[in-house]
C-alpha cells in the first residue's frame, strides 16, 4: 500500500510479519502486539528496525518500556469514525515523547490528515482511492488551530495575549 | 426612549484568528458539500463531516443548527439570524434546550451560504452536532444574576475555543456536553450533561471548578457524579483534556446506545473512573495547556460589564402598578428575575404562548426582540435552555414600557416556570428519530392551562415533552415528563413525575401505562388538580411529589381501572 511521509509518497521499507513468520534476524519488521515481548526477547538490545502494530482498543501504556527500542508503531482505524487512534498517537508523542514513527493504517480519511498530524501521526499507509493532492491539501484546509500545543507545519496559532490587550474595557471577574 | 445607535454589547468578538478559523472551517465545508455532491466520498462518509457543522437530515429537509455560544448574542446577530429565515427558511426559527437555533427548512446547497452569513457576524455552526464536544451551555442569566458567583461565560469561551475542532477529540464514541454553571442555583442542568462545571469560591476569594461526569438524559438518564470538588481554574483545560482521553479511548463503541460516558462512568463505577482521570492528569504534560492567566483575563476583558446607571432599586411607578394591574404583576412575578445591580432586571420574552409550538420564533419576532434589546438591555440578548430569551440588563423603572412592547409581540404570556412553559422537542411534526408527536401534545396541554391565574395557582412547574426515548424534550428532568412512545402504530405517551435538572437533580419516574393522544392532556390535568389537593401550604408540586411519592398521582389517574 502507498504510504505518505512529509506530504509525499515514500518508499515504503517496512513489512508486516505474519503468522508462521520468525522475527528473528530479520530488520524493518512490524510485528502484532501479540508478538512483541517474542521479538523483544530474540533481538539484540542494540538492534534496530523493529516495529509493532496495535490494535485500537490497547492501551498504550504498556508499549512505554519498550518505546526505546521501536522504531515504528502502527495505529488502527477499522472506521474512519472509530477516533481511539488520536488519543493513542497523541498520548505516545505527547505523554510517553515516543520519538520514532507513528503510522496510521485503516479506514481514515483525507479530511482527517490534518487532525491526525497534529495528534502525532506522521506516516500513513493509504488505499490508492484518494491522489496525493488530495491527501496533501487537507493538512491545513483549517490553517489555524486553538489547540496551541497541537500544532504542526504551518498551522497559526493565536499570539499569546499581550497585558492589556483591550484597554478599552476593564478587567473583570 | 429613543435610541438610535446599536449598541455593542460586552460579549466576547472575535480577532482575525478567530475570524480567519471560522472562515476556514466554512470554506472547508463548503469544499465537503462540493465532493459530496460530485460523489467523491459517499454518504456515510459525508454524514459525519455534516453533522460536525450542524447540518442534520430530517424527515422533509435538512435541518441547520447554529451555534449560540453559551446562549449569548447580540442584537446584530439577531437580526441575522431572523434574515436566514426569511430567505434560507420558511420565516421562523426555534430556540433549542441547548441554547441554540435550528431552522427546519434548509438547503444543502445553500449551507454554505447561509454558514458564509453567519460568519459576517461572528457566528458559525461548528459542533452543534456529531460525536464532538458540543457547544458549551451555561445560566441564561450570566453576568446579570443575582445569587451568581460570578460570570461563567470567560470559562465558558475559554472551552469553546479549546474544543473547537479538536484535534485528538472530534470522533469521539458519542456526542459529548458540557455545560457550567456560575451560580449556586443551577440553571444549566450541569447535573445532566456529560461534564457539568460548579464555580466555588474558596477563603481566600479564589475561583476553583466542581466537575461533575456522566450526567444525561436519552434511553438511559443518569444524574452526574463529582469527580472534583475542587480544580483550580488553571488546571480546567488540562483535566478535561484527561477526562476526554479516557473517555475516548475506553468509552463503548459497540453499541450507540452505551457509547455516552455516562454508562462507562456507571459500568466503571465513579471511583475507578476517577482515578483513571486522576492518573491521565497527572501524567501528561500539561505545561502547554494549562489556561494561561493572561488569555484567560483577554477573554475575560470583552465581558465586562454594560455601563450600567446608577438607579434606585425601589421604583414608585413600578409598585403603583403592580398593585393595580395583576396583569403586570403576574409577569414580574414569573418573567422577570433579580439583577446584580440595583436598579435592573432581568427580563424573559415568553416564546410559549397559549396553543402555540413551545420555542418557534418568527423572524419579525427575532427583530423586535433584537430592537428592544438595543433600546433596553445594552443590545443583548440571551437563548434560554427552556427555549425563550432573555434582556439580561433591563432598568426597573423600564419594565412597564417593555411589557407593554412585549405585549404587543406576543412574548409577554406571564408562564416562565410555570406550567405554560413547556419544554417540547419538534417530534414527529418534523423529526427522523421521532416515534409520536410532541408539538401538538405541547399546544393542547397549554391550552388547557391558558388561564394564567390558575397557572400562577399551581406555582413553578416544570413539564417537558420527549417525542421519543432520545429524550430531546428532557422529560426525564420534567417534574413532568411527557414521553411519547408508539405502540402497534398509535400514539401513547407515558407519564413521570419527580424530574429535577436544578441543583437536586434527579430522575422522574414513570407513573404507571400511557395514555393515548386524546387522553394525555386530561390525565396531566388529573396530576396538576390532585397536587392542588394534597400540597401544604406553599409547596411546591416537586416537594408535594417528593413527600407523598406517587400513590395520591396514581390514585387519581388509574383507580377503577
Amino acid at each position: 500500500m502507498p504510504v505518505i511521509e512529509n506530504n509525499a509518497f515514500v518508499d515504503d521499507a517496512w513489512s508486516h510479519l505474519h503468522d508462521g513468520d520468525s522475527a528473528t534476524d530479520r530488520s524493518m519488521i512490524i510485528v502484532p502486539l501479540a508478538r512483541l515481548d517474542e521479538a523483544l526477547a530474540d533481538w539484540p538490545a542494540d538492534h534496530r528496525g523493529l516495529g509493532v502494530d496495535v490494535p485500537n482498543d490497547v492501551d498504550v501504556e504498556q508499549l512505554t518500556p519498550h518505546l526505546e527500542r521501536l522504531d515504528i508503531v502502527t495505529l488502527n482505524f477499522p472506521g474512519f469514525a472509530d477516533g481511539r487512534a488520536f488519543s493513542q498517537a497523541r498520548s505516545l508523542r505527547h505523554t510517553d515523547h515516543f520519538g520514532g514513527t507513528i503510522r496510521a493504517r485503516g479506514s481514515f480519511l483525507p479530511d482527517q490528515y490534518g487532525f491526525l498530524l497534529q495528534s502525532g501521526v506522521d506516516s500513513f499507509e493509504v488505499s490508492d482511492r484518494f491522489p496525493l493532492d488530495e491527501w496533501v491539501r487537507h493538512a491545513d484546509t483549517v490553517p489555524a488551530t486553538y489547540q496551541r500545543d497541537y500544532a504542526t507545519g504551518g498551522l497559526a496559532t493565536r499570539p499569546f495575549a499581550e497585558a492589556g490587550a483591550r484597554p478599552d474595557r476593564p478587567h473583570y471577574g | 426612549m429613543n435610541v438610535h445607535v446599536t449598541p455593542e454589547p460586552n460579549m466576547y468578538r472575535y480577532d482575525e484568528f478567530d475570524r480567519n478559523f471560522v472562515d476556514a472551517r466554512v470554506a472547508q465545508f463548503r469544499d465537503q458539500v462540493a465532493r459530496r455532491l460530485d460523489g467523491t466520498i459517499t454518504e456515510d462518509e459525508f454524514k459525519p463531516m455534516r453533522l460536525m457543522n450542524g447540518l442534520y437530515h430530517q424527515l422533509h429537509a435538512y435541518m441547520l443548527r447554529v451555534a449560540v455560544p453559551y446562549g449569548t448574542m447580540s442584537s446584530r446577530q439577531l437580526n441575522v439570524l431572523a434574515d436566514i429565515a426569511d430567505k434560507y427558511d420558511r420565516g421562523y426559527g426555534h430556540w433549542t434546550t441547548r441554547q441554540n437555533i435550528q431552522y427546519n427548512w434548509i438547503k444543502l446547497e445553500e449551507t454554505a451560504d447561509i454558514l458564509d452569513r453567519l460568519a459576517s457576524v461572528e457566528m458559525h455552526a461548528i459542533q452543534t452536532s456529531g460525536n464532538c464536544i458540543r457547544n458549551t451551555t451555561t445560566d441564561a442569566y450570566a453576568g446579570a444574576a443575582a445569587d451568581e458567583l460570578a460570570d461563567p461565560r470567560p470559562v465558558c469561551e475559554l472551552i469553546r475555543q479549546w474544543s473547537s475542532l479538536h484535534p485528538e477529540f472530534s470522533y469521539l464514541p458519542r456526542k459529548f456536553k458540557i455545560a457550567v454553571t456560575g451560580s449556586p442555583n443551577d440553571r444549566a442542568a450541569v447535573r445532566v450533561h456529560d461534564i457539568g462545571l460548579r464555580m466555588h469560591l474558596n477563603e481566600k476569594g479564589e475561583r476553583g471548578w466542581e466537575v461533575l461526569v456522566g450526567g444525561g438524559q436519552g434511553r438511559t438518564p443518569m444524574v452526574a457524579v463529582t469527580v472534583r470538588d475542587w480544580l483550580a481554574e488553571a488546571d480546567l483545560l488540562p483535566y478535561l483534556t484527561a477526562v476526554m482521553r479516557v473517555y475516548n479511548l475506553i468509552g463503548r463503541r459497540d453499541n450507540k446506545y452505551k457509547a455516552r460516558i455516562k454508562i462507562l462512568v456507571h459500568e466503571m463505577g465513579a471511583e475507578a473512573f476517577s482515578a483513571a482521570v486522576e492518573k491521565e492528569f497527572a501524567e501528561a504534560p500539561k505545561e502547554t495547556i494549562e489556561v494561561d492567566a493572561r488569555e484567560l483575563a483577554r477573554i475575560t476583558s470583552y465581558f465586562a460589564p454594560p455601563a450600567w446607571e446608577s438607579l434606585a432599586a425601589f421604583v414608585p411607578e413600578i409598585e403603583e402598578k403592580k398593585l393595580a394591574d395583576r396583569g403586570f404583576r403576574q409577569w414580574l412575578a414569573a418573567n422577570t428575575a433579580a439583577h446584580k445591580v440595583p436598579g435592573y432586571t432581568i427580563v424573559n420574552a415568553s416564546f410559549k404562548p397559549t396553543g402555540g409550538i413551545p420555542g418557534d420564533a418568527t423572524s419579525g419576532q427575532m427583530r423586535a426582540v433584537a430592537k428592544l434589546a438595543d433600546e433596553y438591555s445594552f443590545g443583548e440578548v440571551r437563548v434560554t435552555h427552556a427555549q425563550n430569551l432573555t434582556m439580561p440588563h433591563v432598568r426597573t423603572k423600564d419594565l412597564i414600557e417593555v411589557w407593554d412592547k412585549l405585549k404587543e409581540l406576543g412574548l409577554a404570556e406571564a408562564n416562565i416556570g410555570l406550567i405554560g412553559d413547556i419544554i417540547s422537542c419538534p417530534g414527529l411534526d418534523y423529526c427522523a428519530l421521532a416515534t409520536a408527536r410532541s408539538i401538538p401534545v405541547a399546544q393542547e396541554i397549554s391550552t388547557r392551562f391558558a388561564d394564567i391565574k390558575k397557572q400562577h395557582d399551581v406555582g413553578p412547574l416544570k413539564l417537558n415533552i420527549s417525542g421519543c426515548i432520545n429524550a430531546c424534550g428532557h422529560h426525564h428532568v420534567g417534574h413532568i415528563g411527557i414521553l411519547g412512545v408508539d405502540k402497534k402504530g398509535k400514539e401513547f405517551y407515558q407519564i413521570t413525575l419527580g424530574g429535577s435538572s436544578a441543583e437536586n437533580a434527579s430522575i422522574g419516574k414513570i407513573l404507571g401505562p400511557g395514555f393515548g393522544a386524546d387522553d394525555i392532556a386530561g390525565a396531566v390535568e388529573t396530576v396538576v388538580d390532585t397536587y392542588l389537593a394534597v400540597r401544604e401550604q406553599g409547596e411546591e408540586f416537586l416537594h408535594t411529589y417528593r413527600r407523598l411519592g406517587a400513590a395520591p398521582f396514581k390514585e387519581a389517574l388509574y383507580a377503577g381501572n
